[in-house]
């Protein structure tokens, strides 16, 4: 199975048809994320997944009605948000046992996607590495193997290994555009010359 | 939220990955401009998402969500076919990667790339070094329980005993009591008539670390004792006085008693770091004295009725509502308006902050849990508000603590060390 990553557009357009690698694709980059835009508010990692599975069946059920990805993207947002509010009320009304900290919840709405939307940017440059490098990544910087490790368990050389990394390093900063303060500022002023 | 909101953080968001990729215009950078200087709290979001350590703290957390699991559960849901996942299931690590869903690696990866982003010297060099895993490691929650009854009795000849294998309704015979526990977590003291004759037995009762109980003493007063303290109290009151010695916290509901025509008023004398914590004079009343070593100030708050604190010759008379506060460093006592909810929320069951600082959260769920905690980084900035029942697992609490990003909480055993994460 190939992965390809979608862009916005092209994703849309495939949901639109039932095309479910895409259904896949957008469950991909958004599902942990909406998981965590969800969790934020509700304190409870289990019921956000609960939640999250809900809207984006909902969104599959709907794909023929949204005008464009922005469009699917307003709705997951909206709807995840309000499956929460249901949430915390429902739990008050049950119980009181459970009250959210309230300087975590007031007032940050636009805040919480924003952020989303900067991790699913992340995760979709992530999706897009070669498929080799992102292996050595991933074993490398989430299972924490060693080089060694690595280079036994993908049949690899230690050289390999190590360049593979480096790279995969370099092709997600440069894609992200992670730039100090600095840098970005000098690039506007030129711009606006 | 309404939709305009919506569309606003969506086109925000937009701007902001613009800007970060160097693609932005002219215009749309002023836009981006006004959004961040219309508001603190967005000049506040922009900084934190250009922080790398911030970026960090959310992929972990998003990557605990299974991409799989998710895939399957919304598939099956949605009346689709799951043959693709079939055929890729989870694997072991030993797979080559490309039968595996690549799905499963992008949050992980995810979270990768911002450790590596952000720290890149750092984990390139010190692979091996001691940081923060990206797994949690396995946490032997188990071993951190919330607090209970629990409590040791300290008889006047010296016997302890440990109150919660005491059985119910057992009762024996103290210096002129009756001692009788009718319930779980109450110990109640009953004057004999033979009392007047005896010379004053005292008995101790002492709760540990995660340790809390009830005491209903000679005369009617009933006294809540929280944990990792101690309270000193004569089994049958003698006439004309009734004082009690107190190291830690208590909540008090005192009797009004009258001898004859006087006033019989009920001592609260105060225990702290061995010395003498001053004196609360009490006439009938509800009140918390809270005087734990290891707290600043030496605080009594009343509830109703009427108090008067003294410590060595400064002498202060408390109104409902009010608190007095005794700073042992510099031998100062204050009078001040209470935030009763607040001051009393652990007899009631809860924990309850009102912009805390985490080293006074911290200590609060130490004595509570009984766990010990250690700080990395500056923390005197830090503070949180919240409502939540003493009954709950501190993973709740920690997770709440954790889920605004500014610290991070490494569990060990009983250990907890508390990290800040930016700057």
């Amino acid at each position: 199975m190939v992965l390809e990553v979608l862009d916005d557009d092209d994703c849309y357009n495939r949901l639109r048809t039932g095309d479910e690698f895409a259904f896949r694709y957008l469950i991909g980059i958004y599902g942990p994320v909406l998981c965590r835009y969800t969790d934020r508010m509700i304190m409870n990692s289990a019921a956000a997944e609960d939640i999250v599975t809900e809207v984006l069946v909902k969104v599959w059920e709907k794909r023929e009605t949204f005008e464009s990805f922005g469009n699917i993207k307003r709705f997951f947002y909206v709807a995840a948000r309000n499956a929460a509010l249901q949430y915390i009320r429902d739990r008050q009304r049950e119980q009181r046992k459970f009250e959210a900290f309230s300087e975590v919840h007031t007032g940050v709405a636009v805040d919480e996607v924003i952020y989303a939307e900067m991790m699913a940017d992340l995760q979709k440059a992530i999706a897009e590495l070669p498929a080799k490098m992102k292996e050595v990544f991933i074993l490398g910087y989430v299972r924490q193997l060693t080089n060694q490790e690595i280079a036994q368990q993908l049949n690899l050389s230690d050289q390999t290994v190590r360049n593979q990394k480096t790279k995969a390093l370099s092709i997600l900063r440069n894609k992200l555009g992670y730039r100090s303060h600095l840098e970005v500022y000098l690039a506007i002023l030129l711009l606006l010359r | 939220m309404k939709d305009q909101r919506m569309d606003e953080a969506l086109r925000i968001a937009a701007l902001i990955q613009q800007w970060r990729t160097g693609t932005i215009t002219e215009e749309d950078l002023a836009v981006l401009q006004g959004w961040r200087a219309a508001d603190k709290d967005n000049e506040a979001t922009f900084r934190q998402l250009s922080d790398p350590a911030h970026w960090d703290n959310e992929l972990q957390a998003i990557g605990k969500h299974d991409i799989n699991t998710l895939t399957q559960r919304i598939f099956t849901s949605a009346g689709l076919s799951l043959q693709e996942t079939a055929t890729s299931v989870r694997q072991p690590v030993s797979r080559p990667w490309h039968q595996r869903a690549l799905w499963r690696w992008t949050a992980a990866a995810a979270a990768a790339v911002c450790f590596a982003m952000i720290t890149i010297q750092y984990v390139i060099n010190k692979q091996t070094q001691q940081h923060m895993p990206l797994n949690k490691p396995a946490v032997k929650m188990a071993a951190i329980t919330p607090g209970s009854n629990k409590a040791t009795l300290i008889l006047g000849n010296g016997d302890a005993i440990a109150l919660k294998d005491v059985a119910e309704d057992t009762v024996a015979l103290q210096g002129g009591s009756l001692i009788a526990q009718h319930q779980e977590g109450v110990l109640i003291y009953q004057k004999s008539p033979a009392a007047a004759k005896e010379a004053t037995t005292w008995n101790t009762v002492s709760t540990p670390k995660g340790g809390k109980y009830e005491i209903v003493l000679s005369d009617g007063t009933r006294v809540f004792l929280n944990a990792a303290s101690t309270i000193k109290f004569p089994v049958a009151f003698p006439q004309n006085s009734r004082e009690v010695v107190l190291t830690g916290e208590a909540y008090f509901e005192v009797t009004h008693t009258a001898a004859g025509n006087k006033e019989w008023p009920f001592l609260v004398k105060i225990k702290r770091a061995g010395e003498d914590g001053g004196v609360v004079k009490v006439l009938g009343t509800h009140f918390n004295v809270m005087a734990y070593d290891d707290e600043k100030a030496v605080k009594t708050t009343l509830v109703e009725g009427s108090v008067s604190m003294q410590k060595g010759t400064n002498a202060v008379v408390l109104k409902p509502g009010e608190q007095s506060l005794w700073f042992p460093q510099t031998n100062t006592l204050q009078v001040k308006p209470a935030d009763l909810e607040a001051e009393i929320a652990w007899k009631n069951g809860r924990f309850l902050f009102r912009s805390t600082d985490i080293k006074t959260i911290m200590r609060q769920l130490a004595r509570w849990y009984d766990v010990s905690v250690d700080y990395n980084g500056d923390m005197t900035d830090i503070r949180f508000a919240g409502n939540i029942e003493r009954k709950e697992n501190i993973r709740e609490l920690i997770e709440i603590l954790e889920a605004d990003g500014r610290l991070r909480f490494l569990i060990t055993g009983n250990k907890i060390m508390v990290s800040r994460i930016s700057k």
